[in-house]
């Protein structure tokens, strides 16, 4: 099959449309790079996306890799002479990658961007993805966030441990289906009679307890029993190092030292932010679900009761998140906080509810009340 | 004795401070003679109430208007602290016991004390205690 | 594939925005019927119940054992639980068969039971059933009243509307939880302003909710929440057994209460105990009963997408409420939460309610635009005041609400807004402007609205709650400001408390503070001829909406 300049050049926007937005970035460049990386040019050092999952811990699943996939190729689709199933075939074929004998070095940045010159910032990588998987999010059963983070692990290129086998992928990519338009009549699979969602329950043995701090500086932040393993991002699709980072650095710009415990005993939002309280060195805590609802609690509140509540998880975002932890850091100063803005979207719930709930249903599956809390630093 | 008590039995209603309803008007708020205890219910017309939801075939109403009856007497911040150490997690089965008790014997709260004793041992059979 | 363009237009309809997901019975996702819910048993022994659907007493979770020493009546199970459910479900459709006697039956029966009664009423007949069932003749409706900006002079603005238009009841909440004592305080004010008579709630944390009670700052409580695994009540914070006594500590200061149930909570908190969302709420229902509350607001309410997303899920709302009527519960029943993309499934859900009348036909419908609606969205708005008021009169149904003209409208806004603005102004709380007062007057919502200082505002709240202010000192502010008229009314409804009778099932009161409750005014219906008929003053008044062709006119 032929990538004609056309093709490329569609591909290309459609990957990239976001990230032309950015200051100090070359669409052109971009567009190229991409393509390229499409086209399966060979990277220098003979690294490949498959190795950059693997590293990570992330297991490639079926589903993503082809929704992401489909996602990719949505323009090709509507391009004549081009054959979706072979385009589908390629793309899922250079995120899985071909077996490899070397392991290139550890970088930063994808060594196909930096081949052709291009710095692949942060807030490029996240921008690309969010344009990559818009179909993703819309499709049953996928969970944005991991789509996401899946793909922004590819772009980063850390060096792979473990390596796929292509056969695996071809038998993948035959199996799939290939449109949206296929999405739309196919039922997925009842998930009837299956007891839990994520099959193996994490143990949590051997992770030091979370001890009660004395530092009227600390303000602690208490994150759910799936946060950073089951689960990897909020309902709306943010990974949840980048909600971590954020909260802890609001903390930190108002002088006052964050630190991370993960709660087990309950996932409760109220119930789980009034623990981080209480062993809080200034009594103030931040409770946070991994689908992203947060609560900024005090030790001597009710424990349905709190002083900031964010109960709409779709509507928040990383702006947001950090001036959670500056309003935290503030009311354990004792200083005078305006409380963050209410936000509402009426539809919300129509939107998001069985979501939700499936979300919470899998971080309570991970309950634990033998390990009540552990102390969490960043994954 | 007819329902609405409001309307039949108008005359013989006093708020739990003995003040009649026509008592409980505009120029003696003005005058700063009422307060918040005058316009709590009083005994008697919870009872009352209670045999109404008895007649009307409500056996479970008439119990909680027995139990309100009871708490009458028992000060607002007692019953918020009651309240708090019936959920779970929040007291220990002695402290609940000696609640029950207090409820008995410094306010002859009989049915309310029957339920905290319920409360007590089906939470220490649940392990919803501290 | 090729595409065809019908579907491409049916895959953009709203409906399909909507989350739907196959039944799951492991994980809770299932209407009326999860293989998982247990065989209906009762079995007694020394006057206790030993068994109940098919637990034995060693094994009651805290909700088995509430349930079997409270909500039963012993007497009459043996021949209630003898009686086939298919039968007990014909007398409830049978228009021979009074309500008294359905009571007098379901009063014996199990949780279990009570769900496979419900189980063969399809739609029609279970609408059939509430219209019998519902325990007050006439059926009322309740509002929201909520902004995003918790700004009490808008509460206050929309309460007196709200009170105008029909609501019998009107519940506020904050987005920001401390400013509870000021919506409290603003719709108590506010409501009274519209029609006398309208009681006020304000959903809080339950512990404030009783404090702010108990101050005489609200008449009446709603959100005493239970839930249907144990697991769940604890993460909710409290057992049947906490809210038995919170259903008396309110008692004891004169206040009306319902409780709070429905389907789907479980399954979103995460413990559904793999039974389905009917059964579960049949257990809320039963403790409720037990805690000798007089009624409940359920119809799944906040978890309302949950039975949504699965098969018969809105049948199943419906069939909860009428399980409420079944136990001689009042219901307000649900509609107060947005579930749906769909304008036609928005309208369809709350028609179930409305067509048969129950005692509250929306536990909450937004007097305010949705984007102010602080219990994130109910299913109709302020903008959908005149469909419903012209569905009443399209069907000949009394949905509670009325039509009403621009020039009253302001001018009660225009009212409260002044009298609470004078009441902040006597208790030296945060100022309220006079360009406040005139931006909300004519506001739609918040958007149209000035700001408030909130950290002025939040200090103040805290300094009201710190200097004990109590119903009886805002009486005393409206007073002494110019508005007894007001002062009177909250006076009137603090009264309330004293005599009681409006704790009693279904209570509501008309603008001569005259209790029409399950007592005095039951419902009757035995058939055409029978029950409440809209007819008389109040179908004339819902026949005359604004927007009619005058002939004269041409």
């Amino acid at each position: 099959m032929q990538l004609t300049e056309d093709i490329r050049k569609k591909i290309a926007e459609a990957v990239i449309r976001e990230s032309a937005q950015l200051d100090g970035i070359r669409p052109e460049e971009m567009l190229h790079s991409v393509v390229d990386y499409l086209e399966g040019a060979e990277p220098r050092n003979d690294c490949t996306t498959a190795k950059m999952m693997g590293h990570r811990g992330v297991r490639v699943d079926e589903d993503i890799v082809r929704r992401i996939a489909i996602a990719v190729v949505k323009e090709a689709e509507q391009l004549e002479g081009v054959d979706p199933e072979e385009m589908l075939q390629k793309v899922v074929g250079s995120l899985q990658g071909e077996s490899i004998t070397e392991v290139a070095p550890v970088s930063n940045e994808s060594l196909l961007f930096t081949g052709r010159g291009v710095v692949l910032e942060d807030a490029i990588c996240k921008q690309i993805s969010e344009a990559v998987i818009k179909e993703a999010a819309q499709l049953e059963g996928v969970v944005p966030g991991e789509a996401i983070e899946k793909v922004l692990t590819a772009l980063r290129a850390q060096p792979a441990r473990e390596v796929a086998s292509s056969a695996a992928l071809r038998e993948m990519a035959a199996a799939c289906p290939v449109t949206s338009a296929k999405k739309a009549s196919a039922r997925p699979a009842s998930m009837a009679g299956t007891e839990r969602i994520n099959p193996t329950k994490t143990s949590y043995h051997g992770y030091p307890i979370a001890e009660k701090g004395n530092d009227p500086k600390e303000v602690v932040i208490g994150v759910g029993p799936g946060f950073q393993k089951e689960i990897q991002a909020t309902i709306c699709g943010i990974p949840l190092a980048e909600v971590i980072r954020e909260v802890k650095a609001g903390i930190e710009e108002e002088g006052m030292v964050p630190r991370v415990v993960k709660v087990l005993k309950t996932s409760d939002v109220c119930f789980m932010g009034l623990e981080a309280a209480k062993i809080s060195g200034s009594g103030i805590g931040i409770g946070l679900q991994s689908k992203g609802t947060a609560v900024i609690h005090q030790k001597d509140l009710y424990p349905l009761s709190n002083l900031e509540l964010f109960p709409q998880a779709p509507l928040m975002n990383l702006e947001t998140y950090r001036k959670i932890g500056q309003n935290a850091a503030k009311y354990a100063k004792g200083e005078q906080v305006t409380p963050i803005s209410s936000v509402n979207d009426p539809m919300c719930r129509a939107k998001y509810q069985v979501k939700a709930a499936i979300m919470h249903i899998a971080e309570t599956e991970q309950v634990d009340p033998n390990y009540p809390i552990i102390a969490w630093s960043d994954r | 004795m007819k329902y609405p008590l409001g309307e039949y039995e108008r005359e013989k209603i006093t708020s739990k401070t003995g003040k009649k309803l026509d008592d409980i008007n505009l120029e003696e708020i003005k005058k700063g003679n009422i307060t918040g205890e005058d316009i709590k219910i009083s005994k008697e017309m919870l009872r009352k109430q209670g045999q109404v939801a008895m007649e009307a075939d409500n056996p479970p109403m008439a119990r909680n208007f027995e139990r309100a009856a009871e708490l009458v007497d028992v000060p607002d911040e007692v019953i918020l602290k009651m309240y708090n150490m019936l959920r779970p997690n929040r007291s220990t089965k002695a402290e609940l016991l000696a609640m029950a008790d207090e409820l008995n014997k410094k306010y002859h709260a009989k049915t309310c004390a029957k339920l905290v004793l319920e409360a007590a041992e089906v939470y220490e059979k649940r392990g919803i205690l501290l | 594939m090729k595409r065809s363009k019908r579907f491409e237009a049916l895959d953009a309809r709203p409906v399909n925005l909507d989350g739907y997901i196959s039944e799951w019975p492991e994980m809770g996702f299932v209407a009326m019927h999860s293989p998982y819910d247990p065989k209906p048993s009762i079995k007694i022994s020394g006057g206790k119940i030993i068994e109940l659907d098919g637990k034995a007493r060693k094994d009651f979770d805290f909700i088995d054992t509430f349930i079997a020493d409270h909500a039963i009546n012993i007497q009459r199970a043996p021949v209630s639980m003898s009686i086939p459910s298919l039968e007990i479900a014909r007398k409830i459709v049978d228009i021979h068969v009074p309500r008294k006697e359905i009571l007098k039956i379901c009063s014996g029966i199990s949780p279990a039971k009570m769900a496979e009664v419900i189980g063969h009423l399809n739609v029609v007949e279970l609408m059939m059933g509430m219209q019998k069932m519902r325990a007050r003749l006439r059926p009322f409706n309740q509002a929201h009243i909520t902004n995003l900006k918790d700004d009490p002079v808008q509460l206050a603005a929309d309460a007196a509307e709200g009170a105008l238009r029909g609501f019998a009841e009107e519940e506020t909440t904050m987005g920001i939880a401390r400013y509870a004592p000021f919506s409290a305080m603003a719709i108590l004010i506010g409501s009274q302003a519209g029609r006398p008579g309208v009681l006020t709630q304000c959903s809080s944390e339950e512990a404030t909710e009783l404090d702010l009670g108990i101050r005489g700052l609200t008449t009446y409580a709603e959100t005493v929440s239970v839930y249907g695994t144990e697991k769940v009540f604890v993460d909710g914070d409290d057992t049947p057994y906490s809210k038995a006594f919170l259903n008396s500590a309110y008692a004891s200061r004169g206040l009306k209460v319902r409780f709070t149930s429905g389907a789907g909570s479980e399954v979103l908190m995460g413990y559904s105990e793999k039974k389905s969302m009917l059964y579960l709420e049949c257990r809320c229902l039963y403790v409720t009963k037990g805690a000798g509350s007089q009624g409940t607001q359920n119809g799944a309410i906040s978890c309302i997408a949950v039975p949504a997303s699965v098969p018969s899920g809105i049948r199943e709302v419906l069939g909860e409420n009428l399980v409420a009527t079944l136990l001689g519960l009042e219901c307000a029943s649900g509609n107060d939460q947005s579930f749906s993309n769909s304008p036609a499934r928005r309208t369809t859900r709350t028609l179930l309610e409305l067509m048969p009348g129950t005692d509250f036909i929306f536990s909450g419908y937004a007097a305010e635009p949705n984007y102010d609606n602080m219990f994130a969205g109910s299913n109709f708005d302020a903008e959908d005041f005149d469909d419903y008021n012209v569905l009443q009169r399209d069907l000949q149904v009394d949905g509670g609400l009325r039509p009403v003209l621009e020039e009253d409208v302001i001018a009660v806004r225009r009212k409260a807004a002044k009298a609470v603005q004078s009441v902040f102004r006597y208790l030296g709380l945060t100022e309220i402007t006079d360009a406040q007062v005139e931006a909300v007057v004519y506001a739609h919502g918040s958007k149209d609205t000035l700001d408030r200082d909130v950290p002025a505002d939040l200090i103040a709240c805290e300094d009201m709650l710190k200097r004990g202010i109590t119903g009886i000192d805002v009486c005393r502010a409206l007073a002494e400001t110019g508005h007894e008229d007001i002062a009177q009314r909250v006076l009137n409804m603090l009264k309330q408390r004293v005599v009681g009778d409006y704790m009693q099932t279904s209570a509501v009161l008309d603008e001569n503070y005259r209790v029409l409750s399950a007592i005095n005014t039951p419902n009757t219906y035995m058939g055409p001829g029978t029950g409440y008929r809209l007819d008389g003053e109040r179908w004339e008044e819902i026949k005359d909406i604004p927007h009619q062709i005058d002939p004269h006119n041409l």
